[in-house]
């Protein structure tokens, strides 16, 4: 087996990236796709800090990283706030269910 | 009563703290380990509820045409006149009589049973049935005829045999399946296994593998906790200060660490993606974020491995959790966290997957030895306030924004020149 390495830390990442993807895909219920999105902005996340471990280039890749979670702690707050009004106009979170501008 | 000097009584009271807390605190920890005694009305109910009423028991009239005779004695025999009957002739046959109108109002109906003494053929009668809620009192109104199929009157026919009965309950449940707008009569606890031929067995077997499935998926939470907690504190000892450890080079323990904890993460977003119920999946959720936290300390990553777990795990999850009781209905798994489009999903992380991991694997990175552990919070620091100083105030600026936006969305709008509903 390979010593853990680069490879390692991106591959998990990617996996992660398409485990939120399946999520983001396939749920039907808001909520569940704003968790697909945390694990969709956590694989980008486990990509920035490997490469700023590993890679060659500059250190920026953890401010990167810290950036991308006060972002997604924005997102959850705004998208959750939206899940709710949604809540309260449909009575339901079915992403299919709100579609009263679909003409 | 000697007296007691201030320190001995200082620590008796403590003592009594300790003790007390413990006292409460055991009660509540024996419960922990406990099999929940509440019943889920009504989908977890081991047989339906009117299975376990009274054969008397007066529930929701029911009329079976086939019997009816158009005597109107139901009618004339309801005290507060919530039946209504019709009788014509037939067009095509005067000498039929046809029913052109059987309407019972269940919401005026006292279910006193008046009305199935008179009733010569025992058309009319009660069922166990109870359940038929309405959004509308006006939809409560159950008609037995059709008015633009009237249908015929039952007459006695000497020497021939009544037409067989309806087995109790079976015409007005499936009137109330065909009620606007009312869900499905029943959805009954769970489909069982075709081919038992025990009905009522006890549920022992599911509600075991749900008790085991959720000790694992506590087991896995226990162990990526344990992982975080042991990795920090390997650090601590091993190098006096919580960065500057691990071995920097290969090392067997290293990869099995990273192996283990990879593994937690992937198992937690695995549930995130594939569970059926929801709080499952903000469960996995929390696995994944604690697992990728700990793949940030092992990438010597301090800063940010406890910027996740305070972000993530104390914010967003907290947030997500409360959404997730505010709005769905989690005790019907069906309804929490239904997925649509399953194969098409499937299909597109396939596509995705191959390609992320033949770049991760196949590119010549150019990489160079990772640098001696130590603080990055100091580095971070500089970072923010030299090179990255614009996009620090941006990012301050859209935290603002994001208060004030959340707020504004979220917030019920409350409108002060009409008089407000009192059940807003």
């Amino acid at each position: 087996m390979l010593p853990v390495g680069l490879p390692h830390f991106l591959a998990l990442g990617a996996l992660l990236f398409c485990l939120g993807l399946l999520t983001v895909a396939t749920r039907r219920n808001a909520v569940s796709v704003l968790m697909g999105i945390e694990l969709l902005l956590n694989g980008a996340n486990v990509n920035f800090v490997a490469f700023h471990r590993y890679g060659a280039g500059d250190d920026s890749g953890e401010v990167l990283a810290v950036f991308v979670i006060v972002l997604a702690a924005a997102e959850a707050t705004v998208g959750l706030a939206i899940v709710l009004a949604a809540f309260h106009t449909f009575r339901s979170i079915d992403v299919r269910g709100a579609d009263s501008m679909w003409g | 009563m000697p007296q007691r000097s201030p320190a001995s009584e200082y620590l008796a009271n403590i003592q009594e703290t300790v003790r007390s807390l413990w006292q409460g605190l055991s009660i509540t920890l024996s419960h922990v380990l406990r099999r929940p005694i509440t019943t889920q009305y009504p989908d977890r109910t081991e047989r339906p509820v009117r299975d376990t009423l009274p054969v008397r028991y007066r529930g929701f009239l029911e009329v079976d045409t086939a019997h009816c005779g158009g005597c109107k004695l139901c009618e004339r025999s309801c005290p507060i006149g919530c039946i209504r009957v019709e009788v014509e002739r037939n067009a095509a046959n005067p000498k039929q009589l046809v029913i052109s109108r059987f309407d019972i109002d269940y919401a005026r109906c006292m279910f006193c049973g008046l009305c199935v003494e008179p009733c010569p053929t025992g058309a009319i009668r009660h069922t166990r049935e109870f359940e038929g809620s309405q959004r509308r009192v006006e939809n409560l109104v159950l008609r037995w005829a059709d008015p633009t199929r009237p249908f015929p009157a039952y007459r006695a026919v000497k020497g021939a045999d009544p037409p067989p009965r309806a087995p109790s309950g079976s015409l007005v449940r499936a009137k109330l399946a065909a009620w606007p707008g009312t869900r499905p009569a029943r959805r009954t606890c769970r489909p069982r296994p075709s081919g038992t031929s025990q009905p009522h067995r006890p549920r022992e077997a599911p509600e075991e593998t749900r008790m085991r499935r959720k000790g694992k998926l506590g087991v896995a939470l226990a162990a990526s906790l344990i992982g975080f907690l042991g990795l920090l504190a390997e650090r601590v000892r091993a190098g006096q200060a919580p960065h500057a450890s691990l071995p920097a080079g290969p090392s067997a323990l290293r990869d099995l660490l990273f192996y283990g904890l990879a593994l937690l993460t992937l198992a937690g977003a695995a549930a995130v993606a594939l569970s059926r119920n929801i709080v499952h999946s903000a469960l996995g959720l929390l696995l994944a974020l604690l697992g990728t936290a700990s793949i940030y300390a092992l990438l010597s990553a301090d800063f940010l491995a406890i910027a996740q777990v305070l972000v993530y795990v104390g914010g967003v999850l907290v947030l997500i959790l409360f959404a997730v009781m505010l709005t769905s209905r989690i005790a019907e798994t069906k309804v929490s966290n239904a997925s649509l489009g399953v194969p098409a999903g499937m299909a597109l992380v396939l596509a995705t997957a191959p390609v992320l991991l033949f770049a991760a694997f196949a590119t010549p990175w150019a990489t160079r030895p990772p640098p001696a552990p130590g603080p990055t919070t100091r580095a971070i620091g500089n970072a923010f306030l030299t090179r990255w100083l614009l996009p620090f105030e941006v990012a301050s600026l859209v935290l603002l924004a994001t208060l004030v936006g959340a707020v504004v969305v979220a917030r019920k709008e409350v409108k002060r020149d009409e008089p407000s509903d009192p059940r807003s």
